[in-house]
């Protein structure tokens, strides 16, 4: 065996070998070429940090209107996050998309920093044509100049500038459309009917549908919407539309209607750059339109961007860059937050119409939630401008002395209209909408002080400063090259915002508060923070054989009492290029490369302690929706403002230390053309602050409430692996393939539960609420149970032996329902105590963090002509569904719940069809309501990210046209997924909570607790968006 | 020259670094301190008005109070309370136990950081201080309830909070209703009286009639419970009966019994009758002129306070998570006018218009029966059971009308509103009500009627329950009610506690039963009469649908979607609705060895190793 493999590896050798030795010499030097670190530049084959980069060439064409969803698969260990974000909305325009390097860094969250030509921004923000490169810092030494915010990684955008000589002007533009892909297919009524019956009939109800009502929906199906079955009647008072579902007999596909088939986007940018020997200058414009997914209302976002950077040598001693990046987004859309609307329209019934049979001015039925939406208006302008400006003072050769003031403004303009939804009764009168409905409301309002006919304007402002000075000193001695940079920075930010709401609209169509004479609420936000750092960094290589790099940096940080403010945060790395050496080019080997890294470091984390929270602050509320009408004093009967009792003081809290060790290979073969690169690391969090430790109840603080400490330990331990092979054959013919891989698992190594409680959801214990040592972060703790009871003699028997009333009492459990296993054979099915030490027949059953993430990229050219394509995915991960109405039915109605279990289908995927509406309904949530091993889903996916299609016109054609390059192209995102999971899931959006369905931030991703339904899967869906393009520059 | 310059940057640079550390300073911009907070009457009242948020009340959703003593045999609901049939698991007294620590942190945070000096203390602020000691007896009742021995929190415990410092071990249940008494006397010292804030904020009167309550729950579980393992140790329940008539006499002192009641005389709505002024205390807005009603929470829409009963109740909704009814053994409960009990098995009662026919008033008022209103006409009509008339039977004219005019219970349909008892809510019915999901009818939540009732039980328990007794408590409630007054005697079909009671004692649980009716007392009532006979192994009933009956002969039989709704309601082998018989065919499990307490949390167990688990929850 290890001959045969040995023989393998010999084979493979020379048939790479030949293939190198029939190949040309790559034209760039890949290892000479200069890439972006923290503040400065390095040449790539000296770095020994773990730093990814990523070109202008693979993000360019790509249709996305955030920059981050361009760089998933293309970096290794760069997470897209779709787990549970804040309202997360999946693929809505303009919704953010979080992300992470290298996984979770602490269990209380931790983002990357990103840093757009120096200055902190959300990569939002940046034009995806004006990128030149992005680097991604992913390990201690790479980051520990940014300290204070830079523990989980740093993102680092740099966008072109202009080049001595002559001034290009360049165009790219395309346009596309987008459509959604994933959505759920909805029974057809009659269908529809049947289920609720059978799911009525098993929960001892009487039918819904009659035999009459089922053939008027078949009717109805023959003839839609005619004279003779118009989907609806009066009802019985003959004073309004018979507003049940059961009474209504259309066919709808609510997905079908909400949702357009398809729509329009466009992007058009121009730049013009060019400079002399001592200015240059790039001046980029950019203009992006996408029309949202969502049909009959206003869905839309436009944005624009302009990039001006200015470079200049003032005096031959004396350098200037200046930056500015303005981005102008002009969002216009029903609501503000409409994760509400997404949770209802998946529990409509296809019996209700979507037209009434009158000829009203208004005549859109109530439970029609267009006719709400129609009404109100929600517009967000958003405008944010960073800019930079630096000075290099060169006293000496080798010498510099940089001076930079980086500054970001954000101001948002916001603006809220509910108008009057109105319907028309059957005899032709016109019914108005008042009062109030949830999830209708400004930002930060309550929607039940927000009423019909009211008007909301609101502003934001953030003010972010940041100064830094650094000087840096180079010098090369004999073989030996040094550097050493020395500088301070603070960092200052300032937010305030606010806003007026006024109700009682007089004239319609007009909004403004001249126009309203109501009543008057308003508030606002306000809040400050800073850090301060001092760094250094000492690089010294011998002949850039060997190197090595060490830096530190001191950070102190507002959200730390004084005295527990600062901290001291060193990194160190060493690399020795073995290929360099003369020995190892004497025997001729294929490689250019072979470089070892190791690097080791610690870096301050403080995103675990909110602003304040050293400080003892009274939590003062003019607007809760839950206060009293309470006289008092001299005021009248009001609610006015309430005080609430004050979380506990966290008085001791202090840097959260995250240690990074780092093992990495870089090797260069075949003249640069095959390139791997392989890092081991382990990412340790100690002092973790909180989450609270576990404490009796009785403390009566609830465990979000109590003091921090930093009392634990978080491990990562991962992998990244990443392969690149590129060659142009002698015939013109070019190829490329990259694969990267990764891989990490964090545990928690410190946690202070010494029971060893098991928090966890879904499992008949308390929700996510705590930790303990040894836990991996993501395992879901669940029940065995593989199969339903098929005949009640199974069940009569299975229950002589298996004590189940932990569940629900003996007498009710039935054929169709879940067959759980004693898999601690005591007899019964329990919990336990619900410890580590006894956890009854609960045990750990999958884990829902992606393992194994890849990417793929494939791409061929000929004489101009290229394809290329790019496949991401995850190979393994769980998801449990526990107490999900999207899959387990309930309150869903799509063809996948027709595959449940009843007599005629033994072998439904799917328990018996029980009711899923309340609050109390035993069988439902025994079925559906605990993580189960049969209902664990697989949710590994491969998807197909992007397919371009390029044609670059060749020079000779473009002589005499003034053009000096045009390329044309054709390019689709999302093109296929692979996955196992039901037809109404997108892999990627699957553990988006939506907080109006149940579903909660916290408990993620287990979500909810059993007894309550919950809104994962909720959202908008992805869209597969395909766009033609032209790149042209003169 | 140049030197110059690095030295100007140098100085630049230190410069910075000394005022680094105050550059890092940087407090809240819009939120004082805590610390100091509670040191005004406008600070003191803004945090005690928050404290209210989490007293039990009408909330956006849901039927509420009104729904749940479906925890009793007044109401059926397809979606029963588990408790009651036995199907809570050691894990379901989690969040009751955690949210009411929570409350008594917040309780005690105030007590801990109240910085008025004493010498700027006036009537008002005493009186908000007074409001929270009210709301820690609150909170330590509604444990004393639930979970009995507990641990008193008479403290802040912030500064003790790890797992060390909250060993702490559970008091006695006398033990907590005696601090709790303690906490309410201090309260009624230092509350003001009822007519200062128009009953809107706790107030004197509410606080005795708080303490008398807590007093007969403990005295009468003392009493009934003193051979079973729920026993308190060393019982005295005779102390906790004569605190009951103390507590009555001072709070007879403050408020004549016959100003207390709301009645025909004193009721500012206008009522007609004593029945409607005992609605009024259910379906009005604004109580400031209603005595009775000690202590009510006031809604309106227009500022958001609002809740969704009204509109419920309108649609015939019992139970706002499942199609429910009321019982007939509530509606047997009530008396006839005259004073006389009823005889269930009497025939009339197969009639549900007669039903209806000379009783209580109170019974017209709590169940919705012919001539009912749902809410305003211009909306829905009343409810009128009435025998269908088909062709033939008169003139087509007159067929048309009377049928036009039934409108039966909602028996069929689906949803919530659809009765499976026959018996919709007619307590707390606004018929001012149009449409709109929300409304502002105001909730009373604590009422003068319960002193009486509670003084005249104490009164029995006592032996000193003397025609005097009966006559300021509970004969005046019955006559407000139109029922005569008779001398009590033994009713043979009176509910069945499992132990024989006097007729003066039957009679005050009736009276208790059905002027308390749909208010949340029964299931507390039940539990500390030792009355699970009430419940284990039994199910209620509904009205009477034998296809002889009129309530049957309501539907069209010719339509044949209506007959296969009606074919399949399900009644018992004498025609009375049975709707519970498939899912509950052996009755309620309520396991009288256990249920009577819910299980302190398992994860609270293995965190304060001082704690003992209630009987037969491992």
């Amino acid at each position: 065996m290890k001959k045969l493999n040995h023989i393998l590896c010999i084979f493979l050798f020379m048939a790479v070998t030949a293939t190198a030795m029939s190949g040309q010499t790559a034209d760039t030097l890949v290892l000479d070429e200069s890439i972006v670190i923290g503040m400065g530049r390095q040449k790539r084959n000296t770095v020994t940090a773990a730093v990814s980069t990523i070109d202008s060439r693979t993000v360019s064409a790509r249709p996305v209107s955030d920059l981050t969803g361009a760089l998933q698969g293309n970096a290794v260990g760069f997470n897209i996050v779709t787990d549970a974000g804040s309202d997360a909305v999946g693929g809505e325009p303009g919704a953010p998309v979080r992300f992470n390097i290298r996984g979770q860094g602490s269990v209380n969250g931790g983002e990357p920093y990103v840093l757009v030509d120096g200055v902190e921004q959300s990569l939002s923000n940046v034009n995806v044509a004006d990128v030149e490169s992005i680097t991604i810092l992913k390990d201690a030494s790479a980051s520990s100049v940014y300290g204070a915010r830079a523990a989980y990684g740093v993102v680092l955008v740099t966008t072109k500038s202009g080049t001595e000589g002559r001034p290009t002007v360049n165009y790219n533009g395309s346009v596309g459309f987008s459509s959604p892909i994933g959505m759920p297919e909805i029974m057809a009524s009659v269908d529809f009917a049947g289920y609720m019956n059978e799911m009525r009939e098993n929960s001892g109800q009487t039918p819904l549908f009659s035999p009459s009502a089922i053939k008027r929906l078949e009717d109805f199906a023959s003839d839609p919407y005619s004279e003779s079955f118009p989907g609806i009647s009066v009802n019985e008072n003959g004073d309004n539309w018979a507003s049940s579902y059961y009474n209504q007999y259309a066919d709808t596909d609510w997905f079908d209607y909400y949702f357009k088939d398809y729509a329009i986007r466009q992007s058009h940018n121009l730049s013009v750059s060019g400079g002399t020997s001592k200015v240059n200058y790039y001046v980029g414009a950019g203009y992006l339109s996408q029309d949202g997914l969502l049909d009959q209302v206003e869905d839309e976002l436009d944005k624009y961007h302009v990039n001006i950077k200015l470079s200049a040598l003032v005096k031959p001693w004396l350098k200037m860059n200046f930056n500015n990046s303005l981005t102008v987004s002009d969002l216009a859309r029903p609501l503000a937050n409409q994760t509400i609307f997404y949770a209802l329209i998946s529990d409509r019934y296809p019996t209700q119409t979507t037209v009434l049979p009158v000829d009203g001015e208004y005549s859109l039925p109530s439970w029609n939630e267009v006719m709400y939406l129609k009404e109100t208006s929600y517009t967000s302008v958003s405008v944010s401008d960073a800019m930079s400006l630096s000075v290099t003072a060169t006293p000496l050769e080798g010498w510099d002395i940089t001076a930079e003031m980086k500054a970001r403004m954000d101001v948002q303009d916001n603006s809220f209209a509910m108008g009057f939804p109105k319907t028309t009764l059957p005899d032709g009168r016109i019914v108005v909408t008042s009062g109030s409905r949830q999830g209708y409301q400004y930002p930060g309002m309550h929607w039940k002080n927000t009423s019909f006919g009211s008007y909301t304007r609101g502003n934001s402002s953030g003010i972010y400063l940041s100064p830094n000075v650094f000087s840096t000193f180079e010098a090369k001695s004999g073989r030996h090259y040094f550097k050493a940079m020395i500088g301070f920075q603070t960092e200052y930010q300032k937010n305030s915002s606010s806003y007026t709401y006024k109700d009682g609209v007089l004239s319609e169509g007009v909004f403004s508060f001249s126009n309203s004479d109501g009543t008057v609420v308003s508030d606002e936000l306000r809040n400050h923070w800073a850090t301060a750092g001092f760094y250094a960094r000492m690089n010294w290589n011998w002949r850039e054989i060997c190197f090595a790099e060490i830096s530190g940096r001191a950070d102190g940080s507002s959200r730390f009492a004084p005295g527990h403010r600062w901290g001291f945060f060193p990194a160190a790395s060493v690399g020795c290029d073995i290929a360099r050496t003369e020995r190892f080019r004497a025997l001729h080997t294929p490689f250019s490369q072979m470089k070892i890294r190791l690097s080791y470091g610690r870096l301050g984390n403080q995103n675990g302690a909110g602003l304040y929270q050293y400080l003892a602050i009274m939590p003062l509320n003019p607007a809760n929706p839950n206060a009293w009408l309470l006289p008092g004093g001299t005021s009248d009967i009001s609610q006015g403002t309430v005080a609430t009792v004050p979380l506990m003081v966290s008085p001791f809290i202090t840097w959260e230390k995250v240690d990074n060790a780092d093992i990495g290979l870089d090797l260069s073969l075949f003249n640069d053309r095959l390139s791997l690169t392989f890092d081991a690391y382990q990412r340790t969090t100690t002092d973790m602050i909180g989450p609270a430790e576990a404490l009796p109840s009785i403390s009566g603080i609830p465990s979000g409430s109590r003091a921090k400490v930093n009392n634990s330990t978080l491990r990562n331990r991962g992998w990244e692996l990443t392969v690149n092979w590129s060659d142009i054959l002698p015939g013109g013919f070019s190829y490329s393939a990259g694969f990267n891989l990764f891989d990490y698992k964090a545990v928690v190594t410190r946690y202070n539960n010494p029971e060893g409680m098991i928090s966890n959801n879904h499992t008949g214990l308390a929700a996510n609420k705590g930790y303990y040592e040894g836990m991996d972060l993501g395992e879901i703790w669940g029940y065995e149970a593989d199969v339903l009871f098929t005949s009640g003699e199974e069940v009569d028997e299975y229950l002589e032996d298996v004590d189940m009333s932990f569940f629900k009492p003996r007498s009710q459990w039935m054929v169709g329902d879940l067959k759980f296993k004693d898999s601690n054979g005591d007899g019964r099915v329990d919990p336990g105590k619900g410890t580590i030490d006894d956890h009854g027949d609960l045990k750990v059953i999958g884990n829902a963090t992606p393992r194994f993430s890849f990417g793929i990229n494939l791409s061929a050219g000929y004489k101009g002509l290229e394809i290329s394509t790019l496949l991401q995915g995850v190979a393994k991960r769980d998801f449990p569904m526990a107490g999900s109405t999207y899959l387990f039915g309930g309150r869903n109605y799509f063809t996948d719940h027709l595959d449940h279990f009843s007599n005629d289908n033994p072998s439904g995927w799917l328990p018996r069809l029980t009711d899923g509406t309340g609050a109390a309904d035993t069988d439902w949530r025994v079925n559906t309501g605990y993580n189960t091993s049969r209902y664990l889903l697989n949710a590994a996916y491969m998807r197909m990210k992007n397919l371009t299609v390029s044609y670059d016109f060749a020079a000779t054609v473009l002589k005499n046209t003034g053009i000096s390059r045009l390329r044309i192209y054709a390019t689709c995102d999302n093109v296929f997924t692979l996955d196992a999971l039901p037809d109404a899931f997108d892999p990627e959006t699957l553990n988006i909570v939506n907080t109006w369905a149940g579903g909660s931030r916290e408990t993620a991703p287990g979500l909810t607790t059993p007894m309550v339904q919950n809104g994962n899967g909720k959202v908008y869906p992805l869209s597969r968006t395909f766009v033609f393009g032209i790149d042209i520059t003169f | 020259m140049k030197m110059n310059r690095y030295i100007a940057l140098m100085l630049l640079v230190l410069v910075t670094l000394v005022s680094c550390d105050g550059f890092l300073d940087r407090k809240p911009l819009t939120e004082p301190s805590s610390d100091t907070y509670l040191s005004s009457e406008e600070q003191i009242r803004s945090y005690v008005n928050g404290l209210y948020m989490s007293l039990p009340c009408l909330t956006q959703y849901g039927t509420g109070v009104r729904s749940q003593e479906k925890d009793s045999d007044n109401i059926l609901s397809e979606k029963y309370n588990p408790r009651i049939n036995g199907e809570f698991t050691s894990f379901s007294g989690e969040k009751d136990w955690s949210e009411a620590y929570s409350n008594l942190r917040s309780v005690n945070w105030f007590f801990e950081y109240y910085r008025l000096p004493e010498s700027d203390e006036t009537e008002a602020t005493a009186s908000l201080r007074g409001e929270v000691h009210f709301l820690r007896a609150w909170w330590h009742f509604v444990l004393l309830k639930k979970f009995a021995n507990v641990p008193v929190m008479d403290a802040l415990w912030d500064g003790n909070a790890t797992l060390e410092g909250l060993q702490i071990p559970a008091s006695g249940r006398k033990d907590v209703a005696l601090f709790i008494l303690s906490d309410l006397e201090k309260a009624i010292g230092l509350l003001q009286g009822r007519s200062v804030s128009s009953g809107l904020r706790i107030n004197r009167e509410t606080a005795l009639v708080m303490a008398m309550n807590v007093a007969l729950y403990e005295g009468s579980w003392e009493k009934y419970h003193k051979d079973d393992g729920f026993a308190a140790e060393h019982p005295d329940p005779q102390m906790f009966f004569s605190k009951v008539m103390e507590y009555g006499d001072s709070l007879f002192a403050m408020m004549p019994p016959d100003m207390g009641l709301n009645t025909v005389e004193t009721d500012p709505f206008g009522a007609v009758d004593g029945g409607e002024a005992f609605s009024h205390l259910f379906n009005q807005k604004d109580y400031s002129d209603v005595p009775e009603a000690l202590f009510w929470k006031k809604y309106d829409v227009s500022q958001g306070v609002q809740h969704s009963l009204t509109s419920l109740l309108a649609s015939g909704t019992v139970d706002s998570e499942a199609a429910a009814g009321l019982t007939k053994s509530l509606v047997d409960n009530y008396l006839n006018a005259d004073g006389s009990f009823i005889v269930p098995s009497d025939p009339r009662f197969k009639d549900f218009n007669e039903t209806f026919a000379g009783r209580d008033r109170r019974l017209y008022e709590t169940v919705m029966s012919t001539g009912h209103k749902f809410r305003s006409t211009t909306m829905t009509r009343p409810m009128r059971v009435a025998e269908y008339m088909y062709p033939g039977d008169a003139s087509e004219e007159e067929v048309a009308a009377h049928n036009a005019a039934i409108y039966p219970p909602r028996l069929g349909g689906d949803g919530n509103g659809r009765n499976i008892t026959g018996y919709h809510t007619a307590l707390g019915v606004d018929t001012t009500y149009v449409s709109s999901t929300f409304w502002d009818t105001g909730l009373v939540m604590v009422r003068y009627a319960e002193a009486l009732l509670a003084y005249a039980e104490a009164a029995e328990e006592l032996g000193q329950c003397t025609d005097e007794v009966l006559a300021k408590t509970i004969r005046p409630l019955r006559e407000r009610a139109g029922v005569a007054w008779q001398t009590p005697m033994t009713d043979p079909s009176f509910t069945d506690y499992g132990y024989p009671l006097t007729p003066n004692m039957q009679e005050i649980r009736r009276e208790r039963r059905s002027e308390l009716a749909l208010q949340g007392f029964r299931l507390d009532d039940i539990l500390r009469w030792r009355g699970h006979e009430v419940l284990a192994g039994r199910r209620g009933r509904g009205a009477y649908f034998g296809n002889d009956g009129v309530l049957y002969r309501s539907f069209n039989r010719n339509d044949a979607a209506v007959m296969e709704v009606v074919r399949n309601i399900p009644v018992d082998s004498e025609g009375w609705m049975d709707p519970l018989k498939d899912k509950l065919p052996a009755g309620y499990g309520f396991r009288p060895d256990r249920d009577y307490l819910l299980p302190i949390p398992p994860d609270e167990l293995s965190l304060d190793h001082e704690l003992k688990q209630n009987p037969n929850w491992e």
